[in-house]
């Protein structure tokens, strides 16, 4: 059935429709139903013999009655009459015909059903989306079979359960699929849906105009009604035109609810303490009444906090502020949970999660012919075991290696000391005393060179002194627009970091060594001085995400979720916090997506030989799903819907479809009465 | 004889013996019996005068009539004479229905009149129509042989199949003479009456048709589906007896007597319909008397 026969609430003219379960030859075979009681009651009809002086008179008598005799005896046999219209009135009740008109006298109704977690609440023995089920299947069961009816269902995605039909079964067989799911609640699509199935105008094809005339009879005759199931839970609906569509909201909850929700919780690096995670929490009671507070705070599952309040004033916040340290070089994966101890009306918000995953050892190469001092400074404790350093020979830059290295993200950072590649890898570069690319200029300096000033605002020279470095050659540098000085000389800038597509270059217009005659001497003081390995660290730690560990953020459920591994694996797996396991592939643009996070909890990433790589938090923290209060009334585009007790549609009892079996049972007990008679 | 009531009742054959045969034709009676003639003749009733003409018998000249105008004035007395009454009865197996049977209606009929006619010293002849050649049988004539009548009529042979026609030609090459027919028959023959009666007519006999019914025949009182069996030929008719059908029935029965009321009265035929519910005394004494057969 397409669109727009639905909107024009009828069937092709002439088409008549058998559904059902049994097909065409059930519905044949049940046809010939009534033609063979129609044969039987020829067949059972034993006439009895009379002797009369004549048949002259009698002959002559139903002379002309012969003509027509059939229907002579049809006319005269009200019993077979009886038989064959209860028969067919049995079928009739049965055959979910449908026939195409211009008439349409049936109703429309649209049965919108929320889904989100709010419907999860708690409502005495059962919970608002089973109480919400059972009032849509008692309307369903009145549905009479000239009604359409659709099944929708929303939380923050709009599903057609099932469109337009007249199969009240097979509606009530869809609205029982349905489950509660734990999302938020955004009824926009939905009723952006539901307005164009029920106006026929936002439906018609371009080529198919209606005049105004048949458009308004048209509306007239097609009033849907949209009857919506849910708590109110949702923001206003705003930019729809409800045009012909009767909406009758119906609220599915009781006046008092007692919850008590975490709608925030976040876990942040402390500003002073690198090593130091501090996480925020919000926790907020929707009830009526004061409420005590119970809050445990679990690290990878151990207690390592609790917190205790004598009672939250009703509709008020607590804001609670956890720290916690971790170990510096932690390689594995950190998991927080905040647990509301105790029962409320909803209990999807009272959990909330928060994760911190492993920073990532950057993969660091050393291109040079021999460098004592940045070896030396690669090789220290801090430096050396947050990052795996490789060093090459600049022969290395000839090799296929190094081309994949051209073609791949394989290192984070490169650093070339008096060489130049001929094309640069894709990785952040370090030069030191050349050029790297041709887009880099290096003019040696006129001696003495001593340094004008540092740019203490970025990152990597910040609150760094390097105005008393000594230099006893140099070269000024000078890179591609938007590159930043940071280090400017007298006759030049000895520093520079520039940009390049997806990354950045630093230039150092100066070695730390130099070498004249096979003798090697130092060209400046730098490396003596307690800024060198600091910048180092820094530079390893800007260019090289040196030390860098992630905090994810929790995502909302039914989220997609992004991410990205450093590592070559092009498969992961990713296990719900239900059990479920799920593989998600590399994309060409070296990332990640997850879309399956219907469930509220931490999912893990799985890598090769089943290492925990990563983890995700998913929670629902939402004031308006966790503010269990039933609204009165809402606001669809311009108009206000307030909410009805109850919303009735007009009913079809089917309870004459019981007369029709008892009256079918009469005549099998009549059949056998009379056989019983005959053959006695 | 039968187990059967009497043909006739002593009171009835009191009722009888004041009635007479009466035929609206002339016949020459072959004997001198009771009944006046519309001819004059030498009964002792007087008829009428006539003036005197050369030849006549001179012993009926009314001499006080010339002595007081002295012209000769004739005598006329009323001519007495018998009749020739004939009872045919048809014995088909169609005439068997009935409590009592249309044939057994048929013979107290036949009785009844016969009677009137033995009383007036008419010729009375009882037979059957049968395409058979039966015997003729014999000519009873005085009260006295009231009981071979009533012999007769018990002793009447039934056929099984007896087609109307063939039945009356065989009567009328049995009697060439003339006189008064009566034929009691239901007239129910699929091949018709019409030439029966035709056959009766051209013979010039007085005829009178009485059409007997069974009052089965007339109200028929039928339910439901019913196969309807022929006794004469077996013939079947599938029927579901409704009001309609049966209006309908009557409603043929009315058109089939009217047809023959029609019919006979074109030839000079009286016909009446009778049903063996009626008494006979009251159908001889007044019925048949309304309609001229007796007086």
């Amino acid at each position: 059935m397409t669109l727009d026969a639905i909107s024009l609430g009828s069937f092709a003219l002439g088409a008549v429709t058998l559904g059902g379960p049994w097909g065409w030859l059930g519905w044949a075979v049940l046809a010939c139903v009534p033609v063979l009681i129609f044969l039987l009651y020829f067949l059972k009809l034993r006439r009895s013999r009379l002797e009369v002086p004549s048949t002259f008179l009698w002959k002559r008598s139903i002379e002309d009655l012969q003509v027509n005799s059939l229907w002579q005896r049809l006319r005269s046999t009200l019993l077979l009459w009886l038989q064959l219209a209860i028969a067919i009135l049995l079928l009739l009740s049965m055959l979910p015909i449908g026939c195409q008109s211009d008439q349409r006298v049936g109703q429309r109704h649209i049965f919108l059903l929320d889904t989100s977690a709010s419907m999860a609440a708690r409502e005495g023995e059962s919970t608002r989306f089973e109480l919400a089920k059972q009032q849509i299947d008692a309307q369903l069961s009145q549905l009479r079979e000239i009604d359409l009816a659709m099944l929708m269902t929303s939380d923050d995605q709009a599903q057609i359960r099932q469109a337009y039909t007249s199969d009240s079964a097979l509606l009530r067989r869809k609205l029982q699929d349905v489950t509660v799911r734990p999302r938020l609640t955004k009824f926009d699509d939905a009723l952006i849906a539901a307005t164009a199935l029920a106006n026929p105008s936002h439906v018609r094809d371009a080529g198919d105009q209606l005049t105004s005339e048949q458009v308004a009879n048209e509306l007239q005759k097609n009033r849907a009604t949209l009857h919506m199931y849910s708590d109110g839970g949702f923001p206003p609906i705003k930019d729809t035109d409800l045009g012909e569509l009767v909406v009758n909201f119906v609220p599915t909850g009781g006046a008092n609810s007692n919850n008590l929700a975490i709608t925030t919780f976040n876990a942040q690096w402390n500003e002073k303490n690198r090593g130091s995670i501090d996480l925020f929490a919000r926790i907020e009671n929707f009830s009526e009444a004061p409420v005590p507070i119970d809050v445990e705070l679990r690290r990878n599952g151990e207690i390592i906090d609790v917190v205790r309040r004598e009672a939250v004033e009703p509709r008020a916040a607590l804001s609670l502020d956890f720290q916690d340290t971790l170990p510096a070089q932690q390689d594995s994966v950190t998991e927080y949970q905040l647990k509301i101890v105790g029962s409320d009306d909803l209990l999807l918000d009272d959990t909330a999660h928060s994760v911190v995953n492993p920073g990532r050892r950057p993969q660091v190469m050393l291109v040079t012919s021999g460098n004592p001092g940045l070896e030396a400074v690669l090789s220290t404790t801090l430096i050396a075991e947050g990052l795996e350093l490789l060093v090459q020979s600049p022969e290395f830059l000839e090799t296929d290696a190094y081309q994949a290295m051209v073609d791949q993200p394989l290192f984070d950072l490169v650093v070339f000391d008096r060489v130049s590649p001929k094309k640069l890898p894709m990785a952040n570069t370090m030069s030191w005393g050349a050029a790297p690319s041709s887009d880099w200029q290096l003019t040696p300096l006129t001696p003495p060179v001593f340094v004008l000033f540092g740019n203490n605002t970025h990152p990597l020279t910040l609150n760094l002194n390097l105005d008393t470095l000594a230099f006893l050659k140099a070269s000024g540098v000078k890179g591609p627009p938007a590159t930043v000085d940071l280090l400017t000389a007298n006759d030049g800038v000895l520093i520079a970091v520039g940009p390049r597509v997806g990354f950045q270059d630093l230039v150092l217009g100066f070695t730390l060594t130099d070498e004249e005659n096979g003798v090697r001497f130092p060209v400046t003081d730098w490396p003596g001085r307690i800024s060198f390995p600091v910048f180092m660290f820094k530079t390893l730690e800007y260019l090289g995400r040196l030390g860098q560990k992630e905090i994810a953020s929790s995502v909302r459920p039914g989220q997609v979720l992004r991410f990205r591994l450093e590592s070559e694996e092009t498969e992961l797996k990713v296990v719900s916090p239900g059990g479920k396991e799920a593989r998600v592939n590399k994309l060409t643009d070296g990332g990640f997506v997850f879309s399956g996070t219907d469930e509220l909890g931490i999912y893990r990433v799985i890598g090769k030989d089943e290492k925990h790589v990563r983890s995700f938090a998913v929670s629902l923290s939402d004031r308006r799903e966790s503010d269990l209060a039933v609204k009165s009334q809402t606001m669809v585009g311009d108009s206000a819907v307030t909410a009805t007790t109850e919303s009735k549609i007009q009913g079809d009892s089917k309870s004459w479809r019981y007369l029709l079996l008892l009256a079918l049972g009469v005549l099998c007990l009549e059949w056998i009465v009379y056989n019983r008679r005959i053959l006695m | 004889m039968s187990d059967l009531e009497p043909l006739l009742s002593p009171e009835t054959l009191g009722r009888l013996e004041r009635l007479e045969l009466v035929t609206r034709k002339i016949f020459r009676g072959q004997l001198k019996g009771e009944r006046r003639s519309r001819r004059k003749g030498q009964s002792v009733e007087f008829a009428d005068y006539r003036n005197y003409v050369s030849g006549d018998d001179l012993r009926f000249i009314d001499w006080n009539l010339y002595a007081r105008l002295d012209k000769l004035f004739l005598r006329l007395y009323q001519e007495e004479e018998d009749l020739h009454f004939f009872a045919l009865l048809d014995s088909s197996p169609s005439m068997m229905f009935g409590q009592p049977t249309k044939f057994r209606f048929a013979q107290k009929m036949a009785a009844a009149l016969g009677y009137i006619g033995l009383c007036r010293s008419d010729r009375i002849k009882v037979e059957v129509l049968s395409d058979q050649n039966l015997p003729p049988a014999a000519a009873l004539r005085g009260k006295g042989n009231l009981w071979k009548l009533l012999r007769q009529l018990e002793l009447l042979p039934t056929t099984n199949h007896t087609s109307l026609e063939a039945g009356v030609k065989k009567f009328c090459v049995r009697n060439p003479g003339k006189g008064i027919v009566v034929l009691l028959s239901d007239l129910l023959d699929k091949q018709g009456y019409q030439n029966a009666i035709r056959a009766l007519v051209a013979r010039q006999y007085d005829v009178y048709v009485i059409q007997i019914f069974s009052p089965e025949e007339l109200e028929p009182e039928l339910v439901g589906d019913l196969q309807l069996i022929d006794c004469e030929d077996g013939d079947r008719a599938d029927i579901s007896v409704s009001p309609r059908l049966l209006e309908r029935y009557k409603a043929t029965l009315q058109a089939f007597v009217g047809d023959i009321r029609q019919f006979c009265s074109r030839r000079g035929i009286v016909h009446m319909t009778c049903s063996t519910a009626q008494d006979i005394d009251q159908l001889v004494a007044s019925y048949l008397r309304s309609r001229g057969l007796v007086r």
